[in-house]
């Protein structure tokens, strides 16, 4: 477990740039304490500082998990976002879109999302930007990455791809082993 | 000679022969059968001539050959050594023995005239590498001295073990072998950079202070937010090259000789401009006639583009 480098750091901020833009200010200046990200088998965790001391006393070996799991930092130095970081990104994100009902359980198998599944997307959401999907709830059902830029969806057809899938809570119970 | 005589010699040359030929096979193995003696012959041997050529001996090492002088014999050690402190019998090598030497040794004394905060047990180690090291190093010198190659006294020696892990420590060590410390080597044209070696990088405290990464957090975010290529100041600069060529040449291309009547001294903005641009002033130059052969208004066009961002627009040719 060690605190990131300015360089995996970088990356961290610039994928959560994409979903939450400039509220990365709002994960780190928080009412409630000092929190911090921290490195461990490659997942990069966001821990409020006490826990970290606690965490610290513990044989890295043995620790799982800590705090909340962004996601991780793979071998050639992308970061992938993971669903665990749903609750904490879903408030300060952007991009949003609403699914239909029938089409959520799809999304939640791991599909993308079809206009014909497709019941609200925010404005101006640029192309390829990142989003977070929404059932008709108002539920957060995942991320995604828009396909489409709000004026393009309306005129696209019912079987085109609007959003691409990138993490969805189905993934919880199907990566249950790999998630932590 | 006579011919007789040379008869004589050879028949009693032939008779020895035969005799000597018949005796042998008598005294073999016979067996009678059917009133007749049957005597067994030894199977036939065929002796091939050598593939590869006769060994040599083992190369005498540097001590065997002190040795020998000095009449040094060789004492047969036994496996087991009695071993005071513990009170029993400790194998003279191995696993057990290292385990009985660190029941022993769990505790090391200070010398007087040690550094107190020296590491005893790191020094003693790195003591007992250093032996192994000397005795490897004696033994590849002892085959080098057989096979007649050259040792060199530091560095690595030879490649007998080359891995590609020593291969590696082998090229780090040649390359930092330079007054600079490798700083300023260059590449040879495939080589690879080695993990692993040189200076190691600490990584920031676990649980450092808050505050400070933070802080550090904070600046990344404003360098991620920071766009990357300032597009207005490099087209800002790009017109202002411009302007500075058209003064030079409305004045005919001189920059004002050596005896200049403005006192010597840049006295416009522009002579600035052009005495820093003296090396490229051909170069703008050639940038601006190109422009103007690619369209008509290739160099209107460009400055047309950006005209909102300049703001004298109707300056220049």
């Amino acid at each position: 477990m060690r605190p990131l480098k300015n360089e995996e750091i970088t990356v961290v901020f610039s994928k959560l740039k994409h979903y939450i833009g400039s509220n990365i200010k709002a994960l780190l200046e928080r009412s409630d304490g000092l929190y911090c990200f921290r490195l461990h088998n490659g997942r990069v965790y966001y821990v409020k500082e006490d826990i970290v001391k606690f965490a610290s006393t513990v044989p890295h070996e043995n620790i799982i998990s800590l705090g909340v799991c962004f996601g991780k930092i793979t071998k050639g130095g992308k970061f992938l976002v993971h669903i665990t970081a749903l609750d904490f990104l879903h408030p300060y994100c952007q991009n949003k879109i609403w699914m239909k009902e029938s089409a959520e359980q799809n999304f939640m198998y791991g599909n993308h999302v079809y206009k014909s599944g497709l019941s609200r997307i925010s404005e101006n959401t640029p192309k390829y930007a990142g989003v977070v999907v929404y059932s008709s709830k108002d539920v957060p059902l995942g991320f995604g990455v828009a396909a489409k830029a709000t004026a393009e969806c309306r005129h696209s057809d019912p079987m085109d791809i609007i959003c691409f899938h990138q993490a969805d809570i189905g993934e919880y119970i199907r990566n249950e082993d790999t998630l932590t | 000679r006579d011919e007789d005589q040379c008869d004589a010699y050879l028949c009693s040359l032939a008779r020895d022969g035969i005799q000597a030929l018949l005796t042998k096979v008598w005294d073999l193995p016979s067996e009678q059968i059917d009133n007749s003696i049957y005597v067994t012959l030894p199977k036939p041997v065929t002796k091939l001539p050598r593939e590869k050529p006769v060994p040599k001996g083992k190369e005498i090492t540097k001590w065997e050959q002190y040795a020998r002088e000095k009449g040094i014999k060789r004492r047969k050690k036994g496996k087991k050594v009695w071993d005071e402190v513990l009170k029993q019998f400790v194998p003279r090598y191995g696993y057990r023995k290292i385990l009985a030497e660190k029941e022993k040794n769990w505790v090391k004394e200070v010398p007087d005239n040690a550094d107190p905060y020296e590491d005893q047990f790191a020094k003693a180690a790195e003591i007992k590498k250093e032996n192994i090291a000397k005795n490897e190093y004696q033994r590849l010198r002892n085959i080098a001295k057989h096979r007649k190659l050259k040792v060199p006294n530091v560095g690595i020696t030879g490649n007998e073990y080359a891995s590609a892990k020593d291969l590696g420590l082998a090229t780090h060590y040649a390359r930092h072998a330079t007054a600079s410390l490798g700083k300023f080597q260059p590449d040879l044209p495939n080589e690879k950079k080695v993990k692993g070696l040189g200076k190691k990088r600490k990584h920031e405290d676990t649980t450092g202070d808050a505050e400070v990464e933070k802080k550090r957090y904070m600046a990344v975010l404003e360098k991620i937010d920071k766009p990357d290529l300032n597009l207005e100041g490099a087209v800002h600069k790009q017109i202002r090259d411009e302007n500075v060529i058209m003064d030079l040449e409305r004045r005919g291309g001189k920059k004002y000789g050596r005896r200049s009547k403005m006192g010597g001294r840049h006295r416009t903005k522009s002579d600035h401009r052009a005495a820093k641009l003296g090396k490229g002033y051909h170069k703008i130059k050639a940038k601006i006639k190109s422009k103007a052969k690619f369209g008509g208004t290739g160099k209107g066009g460009s400055k047309g583009n950006f005209g909102d961002m300049r703001k004298g627009a109707g300056k220049g040719k």
